[in-house]
């Protein structure tokens, strides 16, 4: 019985998810609060014929993705903060050569050498573009271990698609919670990848895998051609529009497991009477600003909550402008906001509300 | 009741040690062990005069025995720990007071040992001391998790995490649960592995932990434990949960009989 559903870790359902969406080679070095993640993979990967690989630093295992999947084979890594910041180069590298890779980020406190606790504190420099360069990357953001796990596959199709690094991020909660999880039973897509380096045929030219343009002008052309793909990457767009149906005074912002929290705080908000709903981007770029558009009007006032001193608070200004007010309410250092902090933060706003 | 068991129902010895892979349920079941000992067994004049918990992982960085500290004092449970900020570090630190505290026969020591053979070795960093005395080694089993299904996988880890500890496995715990998901079928799906996995070992299974929820419905389908009939039933009540499912982590909870044993 039961055998289709386990008990796993966020960081253990990412791994097998990722197994599961044909990722065989994995590269990347130990850190709290993710390292189950390669803990995981070294014990999976090698019966299956696949690669694990501890690379001496996070920079080498970048490097080792753009090797890896420039040869056309699906691969990740995964880090957190500090670990994740040290690959920003290669990470670019991976943009302009245009490789698919999948990076995985458990958000720990920062900045610095910080903590371990949980964090939200990078959401700015994954979504603006992280690496040098005008460059873009989608980054995905779940809220539950299974939603990992349903990411995961999406993340990798994503990669191959667009022929672009893919990241998924997740605050330290999401990676070391456990909850019940169930695997797709599909098949992975297989994409045909006639640019990659697999020897080559008398057929056609030679592969390779470059970023380097010394012309301006061709650079030029090349980054104009990334910019129309990453135009086209704006259709990815998802969120999740929570409780919104009956035009509530009050949307709650979060997402990944700041979204669990601002739930709980809903549903008793609502017990309490108050009008209270929820917007969760599940993409933090592309932002998903046509699922926030159509709530803008009917919303009195937005109130965003993050494991942050207020990210993803500037994308919900730069769309809502003037037209509602966007309170803020975030901890930081791995400190996590409770339930009873977004009600009262809530109890505040609708009070504010109905003396204005 | 003798001063080497902790408790006459559950018939565990002083030093009890819990071991087994991450989510087997071992923090849980040492939290609620050790408030169960302080409840049922300190006297001030009685054999055992104070019960401890000790947090051995280092492994796991969050959802820690240690996160308990002021609920298990408030309980009368002492935990041995890394104190300060490094309670809130990743270092495999180990604390200096444990190897005294194995040796005193006033005192019950529950340790909640880190999963896998890696978080073993931190046992295996007194068995000097602990096979000196008499204590028990349990393996708990949940066999919902990953690499805890069938038989070989189960009975390879324990060798593995007996190896790391440098000590032999004493009893099963059958612990096989989904969190808030847990069915009575997965309780007795599980038991029906951990009994195997004993006898392979040579022991018993010493407890089977569910939550308090089930009871009716193990007590209803009671039959199918089979002749050899029930080990001892402890019921848990979940202290590591996220704030999403309970409001703030760790301060709600606990009644004294939060863990309760049932005579079967």
């Amino acid at each position: 019985m039961a055998g289709q559903r386990l008990l796993m870790k966020g960081t253990e359902a990412i791994a097998e998810a990722a197994i599961r969406a044909g990722c065989h080679h994995f590269f990347g070095y130990p850190i709290t609060p993710q390292t189950e993640i390669p803990e995981y993979m070294s014990v999976r990967l090698p019966p299956l014929g696949g690669t694990y690989l501890q690379a001496e630093s996070e920079v080498a295992a970048i490097n080792m993705l753009y090797g890896a999947g420039g040869a056309g084979v699906r691969v990740m890594t995964s880090s957190s903060s500090p670990g994740v910041a040290l690959m920003s180069e290669g990470f670019s590298y991976l943009v302009g050569a245009e490789v698919p890779a999948v990076i995985v980020n458990i958000m720990r406190g920062g900045p610095g050498l910080g903590n371990i606790a949980p964090a939200q504190g990078d959401y700015l420099e994954m979504t603006r573009g992280f690496g040098h360069g005008d460059m873009h990357a989608i980054v995905l953001a779940p809220s539950t271990v299974q939603e990992a796990v349903d990411v995961m596959g999406l993340a990798f199709d994503l990669a191959d698609e667009y022929r672009n690094p893919v990241v998924v991020i997740g605050d330290g909660l999401l990676g070391q919670m456990m909850e019940p999880v169930s695997f797709p039973d599909t098949e992975p897509k297989v994409f045909d990848k006639p640019w990659a380096t697999t020897g080559k045929a008398k057929s056609r030219p030679r592969n390779i895998t470059n970023s380097l343009y010394l012309d301006a002008d061709q650079l030029e052309a090349h980054v104009r051609d990334l910019d129309v793909k990453f135009q086209r990457m704006d259709v990815e767009q998802r969120a999740e529009c929570w409780m919104t149906d009956d035009h509530p005074e009050i949307v709650i912002v979060a997402y990944g497991t700041m979204a669990r929290i601002a739930k709980t705080a809903i549903r008793q908000l609502r017990a309490k009477g108050l009008s209270v709903g929820l917007y969760r981007p599940i993409t933090a770029w592309p932002f998903p600003s046509r699922a926030l558009e159509p709530l803008v009007e009917p919303t009195r006032a937005f109130l965003t909550v993050e494991m942050s001193l207020g990210q993803l608070v500037q994308d919900i200004r730069a769309q809502v402008g003037r037209r509602r007010p966007v309170s803020f309410y975030g901890r930081a250092g791995g400190v996590v906001p409770t339930v009873e902090e977004i009600i009262s933060q809530v109890e505040l706003l609708h009070a504010s509300l109905a003396a204005a | 009741m003798t001063s080497s068991a902790l408790d006459s129902t559950l018939r565990l010895r002083r030093v009890t040690a819990l071991i087994g892979p991450y989510g087997s349920g071992k923090t849980e079941l040492s939290i609620g062990l050790a408030q169960y000992a302080a409840h049922t067994l300190v006297h001030p004049d009685g054999p055992i005069r104070r019960v401890m918990l000790g947090d051995l992982d280092v492994l796991k960085p969050y959802f820690r025995s240690r996160e308990a500290g002021a609920r298990l004092l408030a309980d009368g449970v002492g935990i041995l720990a890394p104190g300060g900020a490094l309670a809130s570090s990743d270092l495999p630190i180990i604390s200096a007071e444990l190897r005294g505290t194995v040796g005193r026969t006033d005192t019950a020591l529950v340790l909640d040992v880190g999963g896998d053979p890696v978080g073993a070795r931190a046992l295996g960093s007194v068995s000097d001391v602990l096979s000196r005395v008499e204590h028990d080694l349990l393996l708990v089993l949940n066999r919902h998790r990953p690499f805890m299904d069938p038989l070989d996988k189960v009975l390879a880890t324990a060798a593995l995490i007996s190896g790391a500890a440098q000590l032999r496995i004493t009893g099963v715990v059958s612990n096989t649960h989904m969190m808030d998901e847990t069915t009575v079928d997965d309780v007795w799906w599980g038991l029906e592995l951990s009994r195997q996995v004993a006898a392979h070992l040579g022991v018993d299974v010493r407890l089977l932990a569910l939550p308090d929820r089930l009871l009716p419905q193990l007590r209803e389908t009671a039959e199918r434990a089979g002749p050899q009939g029930l080990p001892p039933v402890v019921t848990i009540h979940r202290h590591m949960m996220p704030a999403f499912l309970g409001g703030v982590v760790f301060e709600q909870t606990a009644a004294p009989d939060a863990f309760r044993s049932l005579s079967a």
